[in-house]
């Protein structure tokens, strides 16, 4: 390959007209680590034009530039940026070192055009957490995410926990997951943050209220876009963590391209297990002799989490018909016991939930597809994804393990269930982004998104099976454009959406509205949006964008169960304006110390909110569109790095969340008009301290030292100003500390870290009564063997 | 999960509510408790009562409140305007995820909803909500708000449901004074002859008679939500003291009992007269009606010392849905009526439309003797109609009837029907937009 690049260059410079290769002159050089082994696909760019190169295999890169002064920088994800500065006429040799950002903070502050820089001067609110310079030291990427301005995460406990993301105040089903630009849904419907492997993830893109269409989706409230490793070198990845709580977790991920025909295999396997007998403090236990209840501590016994995620992508890059032509496979494995019910007093020590869910794929890229600017992007996928519930045991545990044999199970009450949820995926995505002139270019995408969701019970008779369809089309076109050299950036973007239902249940039509839609029904709906950007200088831009969004309604919403939830066929999605301002910058001096910021205040209104209501005379559920709440809120975040030797960082976020909807249940005034919605965090806040001591103890070793810190203000179960405050209950505060420490030695071979999370062991809660782990420590060892 | 352990550890390992005193003044049964019959009919003195007023601010998806309140009042005659604004204990952890209790004397008793694991006192006061007594389950389990209960003395509380799989109804006594279990079991009604259930009602329906010491436990056959229920109910007649089922009968003038699965928890399903004859309020399905929500109700009749219905059948004329009862006294019942026609919701009762959440309920005193239904009036006109078909906004307490409306257009309101007097005054309101769930008294 090299030589065949290096023929055309000769035969490009031979055929160029004399007049130009006057003007212009050759640079050529490597791209290296610090220890001079060749850093492969390197980016280096021209100042802020459009011209630039990307090194080889080898590290190698040739670029040919007007005569004149030019700065170059070369970027490569996982390492600082390197620029230099070049003068010329005549060939020149120029290699780039490049140092590993292992000091990164947790939200990108870097220096230079990394990706998250590049994000950042998007018009999208757009936070960018990159997990590879972190994969050393973390086991989960829940924690990553939530420590980032605007996000928080809520546990019910511990590995494998049932968590709730919320984003600038939006959250649930309002949030939307991708992978690689795809729903994240293709690995099976239970797949969350928690579950992939760390080590495969190259960084997470947390999009806040405004979606980019490029994502294809029905998001409401914001979108988590986790991005897998693109590096283009052999390389084998291993790590293994042992930590409290019988918690083990191993990740391997790699890379091999055969020489010969140029093929490439990236597999990836992470496996996870937690025992997840962490102690619950001052839990209420019988005590025979007292004739009371007595607290104590117990640790948990029945909250084991296992999850296997394996997938393995098969392709070729780089040929005439293909930039990337791939095909995947995956398996997706998660067996969960049920500890404790919606409340930690409530407790299981039988019931158990279990999900496999396979998928295949197949991904095709190329630019200059049929026309020269035009690039497209094309995925096919299907899922197969089926869970079970078992609930099979008469058993009522206390928290210390013993049981009473009763009549009932243990979940619902009621008879023995084993129940099964098949939930077929069909997805299929085109993109296509066109440039038109360097300063515009189009970007259109095609998303299918095809679910089928059937349900049976082995075992409980009552059980009525069932089985919907739903399918959503949805198109996104954005236009992007720059002006003024860069500094001010703007796109507009319209979304359609296309809500396909195919519903045969014809019964209960004055409840399910049935005999107001056809068997099968094709809504479409509209969505628009715009964002801007103006770069005064380095130290200050800001930037502003808006989207009409709409969420379509998910199936158990629009089909119901069978069973406790009825269809309603005339429901609207709910449809939310969703704006965001804010401003961003960064200083630097003395070339060491670099001051970097970010403040955004953001705005969101939200109508045919779909909500679950309750039918009082069977205690069935119906959702419908209703309420209209209202958040306001504002974020920031500020960072100080010295040099590679010392970062600070720190962000918080003030959240205002309304109830606007002025009418309760029963039609009345709402006596909550205008007040602060209940049980939600309003005020949170996270501090990062990094030390990297480089050479120590011996030369190309490194040291680092973290530290984090998480405050959560205490909130209200309930609406305040209800009621006595002495009879209220609260979330308490919540003060969470973690240490790190990580060493890396072996040319960045060999890593080891040591860490421990709720350091002074404090009774954290994110839910009411729904206690998390205490003091935890873990250890991690990784290898990172590459070529 | 051991196995798995292993794995993930062989490719590292080389790198490295003391008693209540509820006066028995119901003709000699010991049902009595605050404001029914299982739940009420007590005949305290006024002047040794105070009132809870119970509101939710909102309410989600599975019925639990987003926040529900309680609020001690000293009298619901007062013409005060209330509001929970800074006020008022939050019952919300407690009983948000069912408000249902059974009530007696200075207490709230319960299937702890907070654990599911045990039977508790409470005691709300001062606007705290204090545990007095609790204690595990014994075998037999229950589920928070889905039992019925009688008391068989002012100190012996007896539940009883289905078990969970719907084919036995278990039974516990409990010690009402520390809750703890005096004796359980389950009723063996799966072999008894003389019905033909095989999936029993959640809950059903009990009441206590205390002349021949017999429970008296109303059942159906519930086949599920989607499948037709038969179109009639049993009784059975325990023994109290052995609980032992002595006889069942069948019951085909109406389909089902007004309860079936929360028994008499959050609201009153049926009373004794003064003559220990026990009415059942009951509910059947309009012949061609678009839903089995579409009923009108009945009330039958089981009199004192019989173990069998006699002829008696009231609300004849098919005016609406019983959706509570409260014995008068006198011969005299209050009803709270869900009735599209009546309230203007709908035009035809058989049509689910008007059948919703809409403002379709109102309250009537029928006589039980001439089956004459009246609506009750002040200044004039009807009260409002109401919404809530799972409220209890309604209590007899010595010769007044209190009456908790839940109008569309104004506040809640509580208005007083003087029995001797046979009028209609209004006593204390809410500010409007509360969701106005029970009243009850409580002793002093």
């Amino acid at each position: 390959m090299k030589q065949v690049t290096l023929l055309l260059l000769a035969v490009g410079c031979l055929l160029m007209p004399g007049k130009g290769r006057a003007q212009e002159f050759l640079i050529s050089g490597r791209t290296l680590d610090i220890h001079g082994e060749p850093l492969p696909f390197t980016t280096i760019r021209v100042g802020e034009t459009a011209l630039g190169a990307s090194s080889d295999a080898e590290g190698n890169y040739k670029l040919r530039l007007p005569a004149g002064r030019h700065v170059l920088t070369a970027t490569l994800v996982g390492y600082l940026p390197a620029t230099r500065t070049v003068e010329g006429s005549g060939e020149q040799r120029l290699d780039f070192v490049l140092r590993a950002d292992t000091i990164r903070l947790q939200e990108a502050t870097v220096r230079g055009k990394s990706q998250a820089r590049q994000l950042r001067e998007g018009t999208y609110q757009v936070s960018t957490l990159d997990v590879r310079s972190a994969a050393s030291r973390t086991t989960d990427l829940g924690t990553l995410v939530n420590r980032t301005a605007g996000v928080r995460l809520r546990l019910e406990g511990g590995l494998g926990s049932d968590a709730d993301l919320s984003l600038n105040g939006m959250s649930g089903n309002a949030i939307r997951y991708f992978i690689d630009e795809i729903p994240l849904d293709i690995q099976g419907e239970g797949t969350t943050l928690t579950h992939l492997p760390v080590g495969a993830i190259e960084r997470i893109e947390v999009y806040k209220g405004v979606v980019p269409p490029h994502l294809g989706s029905d998001a409401m409230g914001g979108a988590i876009h986790i991005v897998t490793r693109k590096e283009k070198q052999n390389y084998l990845d291993a790590s293994y963590s042992i930590g409290s709580f019988h918690t083990h977790v191993a990740d391997v991920n790699g890379l091999y391209i055969f020489p010969r025909t140029g093929i490439i295999v990236k597999p990836s396997i992470g496996i996870k297990y937690s025992r997840n007998d962490y102690t619950m403090r001052a839990m209420e236990l019988w005590d025979d002799a007292a004739g009371a209840y007595l607290p104590r501590d117990v640790k948990r016994f029945h909250d084991d989490y296992f999850s296997l995620s394996a997938e393995a992508e098969v392709g070729i890059e780089h040929r005439s018909w293909a930039d990337a032509f791939y095909l995947s496979g995956g398996y997706h494995q998660t067996d969960k016991d049920l500890q404790s019910g919606s409340i930690q007093t409530i407790v299981y020590g039988m019931a158990e939930r279990q999900e496999k869910a396979g998928n295949i794929a197949v991904r095709y890229s190329k630019r200059d597809f049929l026309t020269p600017g035009l690039g497209v992007n094309i995925l096919l996928s299907h899922t197969w994804d089926k869970s079970v519930t078992i609930d099979t045991a008469y058993r009522k545990y206390s928290w210390d393990g013993t049981y009473i044999r009763t009549s009932r199970n243990e979940i619902t009450g009621g008879a023995r269930q084993r129940r099964h949820y098949d939930r077929p995926l069909t997805i299929a995505r085109l993109n296509a982004d066109y440039r038109i002139k360097e300063k515009h270019h189009l970007n259109f995408n095609y998303l299918l998104h095809r679910s089928g969701n059937r349900r049976n019970d082995d075992l409980d008779e009552e059980f009525v099976p069932s089985d919907d369809v739903l399918a959503k089309h949805i198109f996104g076109l954005s236009y992007n454009r720059t002006w003024l050299d860069g500094r001010l950036a703007g796109n507009l973007f319209a979304k359609d959406y296309l809500n396909h239902v195919k519903a045969g249940q014809k019964d209960l039509s004055w409840i399910t509205n049935s005999d107001e839609v056809p068997e099968k029904t094709t809504k479409h709906y509209a969505g628009y949006g715009a964002g801007i950007r103006y770069a005064f200088g380095e130290w200050l831009a800001v930037k502003a964008s808006y989207e009409r969004a709409v969420r379509l309604p998910l199936a158990k919403e629009l089909l119901g169960n069978g069973v406790t939830i009825y269809a309603n066929l005339a429901l609207q999605p709910e449809k939310s304006h969703n704006a965001n301002a804010g401003i961003y910058g960064e200083a630097e001096w003395n070339g060491r110390h670099s001051v970097s910021y970010e403040a955004n205040a953001f705005f969101r209104k939200t109508e045919d909110y779909i909500r679950a209501v309750l039918s009082e005379s069977d205690g069935t559920i119906q959702y419908r569109n209703e309420s209209d709440v209202t958040t306001r809120g504002a974020e920031g975040r500020i960072g100080y790095r010295y040099g590679d030797l010392l970062s600070l960082s720190a962000n918080a976020t003030y959240e205002n969340a309304r109830n606007m909807d002025p009418l309760n249940e029963e039609g009345k005034p709402s006596i909550t008009y205008k007040n602060k919605i209940p049980n939600k965090p309003w005020l949170f806040a996270n501090a990062e301290a990094s030390l990297a001591l480089p050479d120590l103890p011996c030369r190309g070793s490194q040291l680092g030292i973290s530290y984090f810190y998480q405050y959560v203000h205490w909130f209200f179960l309930t609406w305040e100003g209800y009621g006595s405050l002495d009879s209220k209950a609260r979330i308490p505060t919540q003060h969470l500390h973690s240490v790190a420490v990580t060493y890396t030695w072996g040319k960045d071979r060999y890593h080891i870290a040591l860490g421990c999370d709720n350091l002074f062991d404090s009774k954290l809660y994110d839910n009411f009564m729904m206690q998390k782990p205490g003091r935890s420590f873990h250890c991690k060892l990784r290898v990172y063997i590459h070529k | 999960m051991k196995k798995i352990y292993s794995f993930l550890i062989m490719p590292f390992i080389g790198m490295a509510l003391s008693l209540g005193s509820c006066s028995d003044d119901n003709g000699g049964n010991n049902n009595s408790g605050n404001g029914g019959n299982n739940n009420g009919g007590g005949q305290e003195p006024i002047e040794q009562v105070h009132y809870d007023i119970w509101v939710g601010l909102d309410q989600n998806a599975m019925g639990r409140f987003g926040t529900l309140l309680v609020k001690n009042v000293n009298s619901l005659e007062s013409r005060d305007s209330i509001t929970f604004r800074g006020e008022g204990c939050d019952v919300t952890a407690t009983f948000g995820k069912t408000e249902s209790s059974i009530i007696r004397g200075q207490y709230y008793y319960a299937v702890d909803a907070v654990n599911e694991d045990r039977y508790v006192k409470y005691r709300i006061m001062n606007n705290q909500l204090e545990r007095v007594a609790e204690h595990p389950f014994g075998e037999n389990t229950y589920e928070a708000g889905k039992y019925t209960h009688v008391w068989l003395d002012d100190n012996t509380l007896v539940i009883l449901a289905a078990n969970g799989e719907a084919n036995e109804v278990l039974w516990t006594k409990l010690d009402a004074t520390t809750m703890n279990v005096l004796a359980e079991g389950n009723l063996g009604l799966a072999g008894h002859e003389g019905h033909d259930v095989t999936k029993f009602t959640t809950s059903g329906l009990a009441a206590y008679r205390a002349s021949d010491n017999k429970i008296i436990y109303a059942f159906k056959h519930n086949p599920g939500r989607k499948q037709t229920a038969p179109p009639y109910f049993y009784v059975a007649f325990i023994n109290a003291t052995d609980m032992t089922v002595e006889s069942i009968v069948k019951e085909a003038r109406a389909e089902e009992m007004a309860g079936s699965a929360y028994g008499e928890l959050r609201q009153h399903k049926m009373f004794f007269d003064e003559d220990e004859n026990l009415y059942i309020a009951c509910n059947t399905k309009i012949e061609g009606a678009e839903d089995n929500t579409c009923q009108y109700g009945s009330l039958l009749r089981i009199p004192a010392g019989k173990t069998d219905f006699d002829s008696y059948q009231g609300f004849r004329n098919k005016q609406g849905k019983i959706v509570t009862v409260d014995y008068m006294g006198d011969n005299k019942a209050l009803l709270y009526l869900q009735d599209p026609e009546h309230t203007g919701t709908g035009t035809d009762n058989s049509k689910y439309e008007g059948w919703g959440n809409g403002y379709n309920c109102y309250y009537a005193m029928l006589d039980l003797t001439t089956d004459e239904l009246t609506e009750f009036q002040y200044d004039g006109k009807p009260l409002p109609f109401c919404s809530g078909t799972f409220s209890q906004r309604s209590f007899v307490l010595g010769n007044k009837a209190f009456i908790g409306v839940n109008p569309e257009t104004s506040n809640p309101m509580v208005y007083v029907y003087d029995m001797d007097a046979k009028t209609v005054t209004p006593g204390i309101s809410i500010q409007e937009g509360y969701i106005f769930t029970r009243i009850n008294y409580i002793t002093d």
